[in-house]
C-alpha cells in the first residue's frame, strides 16, 4: 500500500481489558472501482485479504448420472480495521463487486451498520447488483461516487438517475485516496443509519 | 449513462464454479463446514483463555498463539492464517467449545450493536475525530 498509516498500534492485551465492541461497513462496487484504496486510507491496520470459500450444492451431471455435489469456490474480501474511542472497533470490508457472488454478501452484511456503494461512472453498472442487494434488504447505504484523478465527470443528480435511487439515499463525491473524503463517506453513511434508525 | 434496471431478488447464486486452486481447505476441520450453535459473525473477536495443556491441531495452535496477545476477528485470524473464513469459524467454534478460547461479540443475543443508537453516535464522534 502506498499510503501512510500507522501500522505500529499496540496489541490489545487480552487480559484485563474489556472486549472491544465490534462495528462493522460493508464496501460494495465493481472492480477496481477503489474500495481497498478507500479502506486502506483510513485503516489502522495495512488492508487484510481474506478468502470466503464457498461450499454449495449443486446438481451436476456425471458418468454415474444426475446426483447432486458439492462445489466451491473463493472469494477474496479486503477488509480494514480502525480502533475509535469507547473501545469500539470499525471494521470495513471490501465485498467481492461480481453479482453472482451476492449470495454471500448475507452473511458479511449481517450486523452491518451500512454500505458504502462505490461508483465509477464510466463503469456504472457494475454497481447495480450493489443497489439492488442493499434496496432489497433495506440495509441503509450511501452513493459514493469515486472521482479518478479528482475529476467529477457526471453530476450527481445524472448519477441518481441513472441508478434510480430515491431522493432519501444520500449520495456524494468521493476520492479513495484520501482519508478526508473517506471520513465524510463514512461519517455521510453512519449519519444516514442513525436517522434510518430514528425514524 | 445506461440506467439501471430493477432487477430480481438477488437470491441466486448462479454460477458457481469450482477453482482448481483451491485446496481443500476443510481438510482441517475434518470435512465440517458448521460448528454448532450460531454462525459466528467475521467480526466477532476470539481471545484465548491460555495455553492449553493438551495436544491441539497445527491450526488450532496458531489460533492460541496469534490470538495470545491480542483480541482478533474471525476476519483477520482467516488472513493470517491464509485460511477460509469459513474454516476459521469451525476451528473457532471447536476452541470455544474445549474451553480454549472465547468470543466476544454479537454472538447468540439479540443486541445489536449497529441498532444501537447510543453506539452509532460514538461511531460517528470517533469518525469524525480522526
Amino acid at each position: 500500500m502506498a499510503y501512510p498509516r500507522s501500522d505500529l498500534a499496540a496489541p490489545t492485551p487480552t487480559a484485563g481489558a474489556a472486549a472491544p465492541t465490534t462495528v462493522k461497513i460493508v464496501v460494495a462496487g465493481g472492480f477496481a472501482v477503489g474500495k481497498t484504496t478507500l479502506i486502506g486510507s483510513i485503516s489502522d491496520i495495512d488492508p487484510l485479504r481474506t478468502e470466503a470459500a464457498l461450499t454449495e450444492h449443486s446438481v451436476g451431471v456425471d458418468d454415474a448420472g444426475d446426483r447432486t455435489r458439492k462445489t466451491e469456490t473463493t472469494v477474496a474480501m479486503d477488509f480494514g480495521r480502525i480502533a475509535l474511542p469507547g473501545n469500539l472497533w470499525l471494521y470495513l470490508f471490501g465485498t467481492p463487486g461480481q453479482d453472482r457472488f451476492l449470495f454471500m454478501w448475507d452473511d458479511l452484511v449481517r450486523g452491518a451498520i451500512g454500505a458504502v456503494v462505490m461508483v465509477d461512472t464510466d463503469r456504472l453498472e457494475q454497481c447495480f447488483p450493489a443497489v439492488d442487494y442493499f434496496e432489497a434488504r433495506q440495509i441503509p447505504f450511501v452513493v459514493a461516487v469515486n472521482c479518478f484523478d479528482g475529476v467529477a465527470k457526471h453530476q450527481l443528480e445524472d448519477v441518481r438517475e441513472a441508478l434510480a435511487v430515491p431522493a432519501h439515499v444520500p449520495m456524494m463525491y468521493t476520492d479513495a485516496r484520501s482519508r478526508t473524503a473517506t471520513k465524510q463517506t463514512l461519517v455521510l453513511l453512519v449519519q444516514h443509519a442513525m436517522k434510518r434508525l430514528a425514524g | 449513462m445506461p440506467g439501471r434496471q430493477r432487477a430480481p431478488q438477488p437470491d441466486d447464486p448462479g454460477d458457481v464454479v469450482y477453482e482448481s486452486g483451491t485446496i481443500r481447505p476443510y481438510a482441517v476441520t475434518g470435512g465440517r463446514t458448521r460448528t454448532k450453535g450460531e454462525l459466528l459473525p467475521i467480526e466477532a473477536l476470539v481471545s484465548v483463555v491460555g495455553r492449553p495443556a493438551v495436544r491441539l491441531s497445527t491450526e488450532k495452535l496458531r489460533i492460541i498463539d496469534l490470538a495470545m496477545t491480542q483480541y482478533l476477528s474471525i476476519a483477520e485470524l482467516s488472513a493470517h492464517m491464509h485460511l477460509p473464513v469459513g474454516v476459521v469459524r469451525v476451528l473457532v467454534g471447536d476452541l470455544v467449545e474445549e474451553g480454549h478460547a472465547r468470543v466476544h461479540g454479537a454472538v447468540a443475543s439479540s443486541y445489536n450493536p449497529a441498532t444501537t443508537l447510543s453506539v452509532l453516535e460514538s461511531v460517528l464522534d470517533g469518525i469524525s475525530a480522526l
